[in-house]
């Protein structure tokens, strides 16, 4: 019930999302139209932090508890964290590619990113190679705890050390206009709830999983 | 710093594509997922139930 709602609240959000991000904000004085890519772009660097966020407690939850459904929750997440983290490089590229003229630029942030999701499929990598449920979850701990510790270097990253990536809020960015903000307020809790359902989904579905994974090792024997 | 309008909607259509169709495939891969192993599912407590095992956790 909790995730219908969620799917259908994400449904009517999408449509506001995109009234704010392309009636609502006004066009950006410095680089026009084009910035109208940071509305979706930043909610997607939101959730690929959330995603690493989330595997990274769920990891030690399941060494704190030992219960497999803090296991279950971190590979979920995991994945969402590929989706994200992809969607986040792609659009960044995008944008670069007209505004920087180059797709790419090895600064902090953007080496981070991609270092963040290559932690994401590495952790599927890792789960792929290991048969046995219990040390698969122990070992793929690791890379949770990688991901989590890209997080706070990466969200630094802009006021560490110079580099080409915008830097629009904290010490040292210009701020945005009050529309500007409610725009990107908008997308980011649209695509929080577009999260939060395809997490809840997600898991609903490694439980059936898991129950086809136990169910035929019982049929075996 | 300020690419012409035609650059510009070309790379917003294309980033706001990628992302939607990147959810989309997402989505339709985990519903594909689960259908195959409802599936699964039932096929393995049919064989169960005739063997008279136990029928899941």
């Amino acid at each position: 019930m909790t995730r219908q709602m969620l799917a259908i609240l994400s449904m009517i959000m999408i449509p506001v999302a995109l009234y704010c991000a392309f009636v609502y904000a006004p066009t950006e004085a410095t680089m026009g139209q084009i910035q109208r890519i940071f509305y979706f772009h930043v909610p997607q660097a939101i959730l690929s932090y959330t995603s690493a966020i989330l595997l990274g407690l769920a990891s030690l939850m399941y060494l704190i508890k030992g219960d497999l459904k803090w296991d279950r929750m971190a590979y979920c997440s995991a994945e969402l964290g590929v989706l994200f983290t992809v969607t986040t490089l792609i659009t960044g590229m995008i944008w670069a590619h007209p505004v920087w003229n180059t797709w790419w630029e090895f600064d902090a942030r953007l080496t981070l990113e991609l270092m963040l999701g290559l932690l994401f499929v590495g952790y599927h990598m890792l789960r792929a190679y290991l048969p046995e449920r219990e040390s698969r979850a122990r070992l793929s701990t690791v890379f949770g705890f990688l991901a989590l510790l890209d997080v706070p270097i990466n969200y630094l990253s802009t006021y560490l050390w110079e580099q080409h990536h915008p830097r629009l809020y904290g010490p040292g960015g210009g701020g945005a206009d009050p529309a500007i903000n409610i725009a990107l307020l908008v997308s980011t809790i649209t695509f929080g709830i577009l999260y939060a359902y395809l997490l809840t989904q997600r898991i609903a579905v490694a439980r059936i999983e898991e129950e086809v994974e136990y169910l035929e090792q019982v049929v075996q024997v | 710093m300020n690419p012409s309008m035609d650059v510009a909607l070309k790379s917003i259509v294309g980033a706001y594509s990628v992302i939607f169709a990147g959810i989309f495939v997402f989505v339709w891969l985990m519903f594909g997922r689960q259908r195959k192993l409802e599936k699964k599912l039932d096929q393995l407590r049919e064989d169960l139930r005739e063997q008279g095992g136990p029928q899941g956790r």
